[in-house]
């Protein structure tokens, strides 16, 4: 998240309408995150709480052993009018793919 | 649905420690000898929930130790980032412990569970509160939809 704050101007740059995050969390949990995270309305935090998104794109993961239910994989995509273009799927664990520096470099 | 009477179901909830995530089973939260104050909402940073339910077992704090009451905990499927979070925007401190249960698995057991799908928040619990003595249900005050009356901190303090 700090990640695409910190580059919003960057990607913005590479005619970019909208950075959305998007996470298996209800309206309100986002509302308050992005709050936490100053993100000022540059990000758009959309709750996915019932999975239906996650579920629909085919990545989720299931954390429910981890007292975290069935959660999104984390990765980025770059959409151009509604087609995926690039998908950076990230490993279990991993961060690399799907960070903001990575991204740019696709845009 | 769990009963009075019941003993509280096993299940592994999450409170948010200075390392992360820490794992609280029901046996422990339950455990002989220990009376409990423990309520459950639908949902983190949730309007009725911030504002009201856990409001007032803040507030209400000392009066309900005073009963000999050894912990009040707060319930809901999130996971225990969440929880944590919200303890602090609610300023729980040490008085409310936070618990998440972000795979429902406590909710499930306990028979209390609502589907909220369609509302883009997945399966969630019913808003309710209960007391426990020695892991049995002493009272249990399960709310109707949209209400918020029996489960409060208010009501509880009346039974203790």
């Amino acid at each position: 998240m700090p990640g695409f704050l910190a580059n919003i101007d960057a990607i913005k740059g590479k005619g970019v309408d909208t950075v959305a995050c998007i996470s298996v969390n209800d309206a309100f949990v986002m509302g308050a995150w992005a709050k936490d995270q100053k993100t000022d309305g540059k990000i758009l935090m959309l709750g996915d709480g019932s999975g239906e998104f996650s579920q629909a794109m085919g990545l989720t993961m299931d954390l429910t052993k981890n007292g975290l239910g069935v959660r999104s994989q984390r990765y980025a995509m770059i959409v151009q009018d509604g087609v995926i273009k690039d998908l950076f799927v990230e490993k279990p664990g991993a961060f690399e793919a799907s960070t903001a520096e990575n991204v740019l470099k696709h845009l | 649905m769990v009963k009075v009477g019941d003993k509280v179901p096993h299940a592994t909830l999450r409170t948010m420690g200075p390392e992360g995530p820490k794992a609280v089973t029901t046996e422990e939260l339950f455990a002989p000898g220990k009376k409990v104050v423990a309520f459950a909402l639908p949902g983190a940073f949730t309007p009725t929930c911030s504002a009201k339910h856990v409001p007032g077992f803040v507030t209400s704090f000392d009066k309900i130790k005073a009963k000999g009451v050894d912990t009040i905990a707060c319930i809901s499927v999130n996971d225990a980032f969440v929880m944590g979070a919200w303890g602090k925007d609610q300023n729980a401190g040490d008085k409310v412990m936070m618990l998440g249960d972000g795979g429902a698995e406590f909710t499930n057991a306990m028979g209390l569970s609502m589907d909220l799908t369609k509302n883009g928040m997945g399966v969630r619990s019913q808003r309710y509160a209960m007391i426990v003595q020695d892991g049995v249900i002493k009272d249990l005050f399960v709310e109707k939809p949209g209400a918020f009356e029996v489960s409060s901190a208010e009501n509880v303090l009346k039974h203790l």
